[in-house]
């Protein structure tokens, strides 16, 4: 079935086309997903989350107006479910812990899906705020528009362009620190290794 | 340097991350869950229905009697119900209350 969303949507809402809602789903799951997955760090709360917010999209669907794009609505509902689940105290201390210690213990099948994002890349996005994080993926990752973002984060466009871009220099700062880390680990290194060749 | 090419890497790894994810289950899975929750709705909306139905049936002669007592002529004059049986109305009133309040709430 093709069609834009908003055609999709339409369809859903008129005729209760549970089709047109199923497209719908599997045309934005994966990238949903995976904007979850960085915001949060853990992959079964972020599927989780995500499949709340499919659930919470289908009986909600009435209220779409159709303003602007569905995905910026699916998100909005999506990062709320997330600001919800970080609330609850257990669901923060293990969103804390993926994000503190992805590397820490074995690789199972998710954490070899979350290990993909290299390391100075995951200690910077971990060390951004909810609004900064979100925001740098909604703009430079899932590739929305900062107006898109702004709906999806429920925020005014002028504090998003200030989060993104608050969060790329906080980012750019962090992989710098990680750069110069790793020449002063690597220069220790190899002057151990010419003072136990000498 | 490395910090230079940060948003390239961010997307790169993104668009990998989405690739691999639209290749699970995920959506067949949330699409079966909805469709569990909406039986379950039809099936909330079914019972407070019927019992609905069951009292409206329960009280059409009644109802009939008072307003057209013609029309009713052989029937006797009904008794008041005891407490138990109308603690057992409210009970049933207020189930199916409970349950259609149940439904509108996960509409709303």
């Amino acid at each position: 079935m093709d069609g834009t969303d908003i055609d999709l949507v339409m369809r859903a809402k008129a005729v209760g086309d549970d089709k047109a809602f199923a497209v719908l789903v599997k045309r934005h799951q994966a990238r949903l997903r995976a904007f979850l997955r960085r915001l949060c760090g853990d992959p079964s709360l972020a599927d989780d989350i995500a499949q709340d917010a499919f659930l919470k999209a289908h009986t909600a669907l009435g209220s779409f107006k159709g303003g602007g794009s569905f995905r910026s609505w699916l998100y909005a509902i999506a990062y709320r479910e997330f600001l919800q689940a970080s609330r609850k105290a257990k669901a923060a201390m293990r969103i804390e812990n993926a994000l503190k210690s992805a590397t820490a213990h074995a690789p199972d099948r998710d954490t070899k899906l979350e290990s993909s994002l290299s390391l100075d890349l995951q200690r910077a996005l971990g060390a951004l705020n909810e609004e900064e994080r979100a925001a740098i993926l909604l703009c430079d990752a899932a590739g929305l528009s900062h107006g898109e973002a702004a709906v999806a984060l429920s925020a005014p466009l002028g504090s998003v362009k200030t989060y993104v871009a608050r969060a790329r220099q906080k980012m750019r700062d962090a992989l710098a620190g990680e750069a110069v880390h790793k020449d002063g680990e690597a220069q220790n290194a190899s002057m151990k290794g010419v003072h136990y060749a000498v | 340097m490395p910090s230079d090419n940060m948003k390239d890497r961010l997307k790169a790894d993104f668009d990998a991350l989405a690739e691999t994810l639209e290749k699970d289950r995920f959506a067949e899975k949330t699409l079966s869950r909805l469709n569990a929750a909406q039986r379950r709705r039809l099936g909330v909306v079914g019972c407070a229905g019927a019992v609905g139905a069951a009292i409206a049936a329960s009280q059409f002669m009644t109802v009939v009697q008072s307003m057209a007592p013609a029309l009713t002529p052989g029937a006797t004059a009904v008794e008041p119900a005891g407490p138990l049986a109308l603690t057992l109305a409210a009970l049933i009133v207020a189930s199916a209350l409970t349950a259609t309040a149940f439904v509108l709430r996960q509409e709303a």
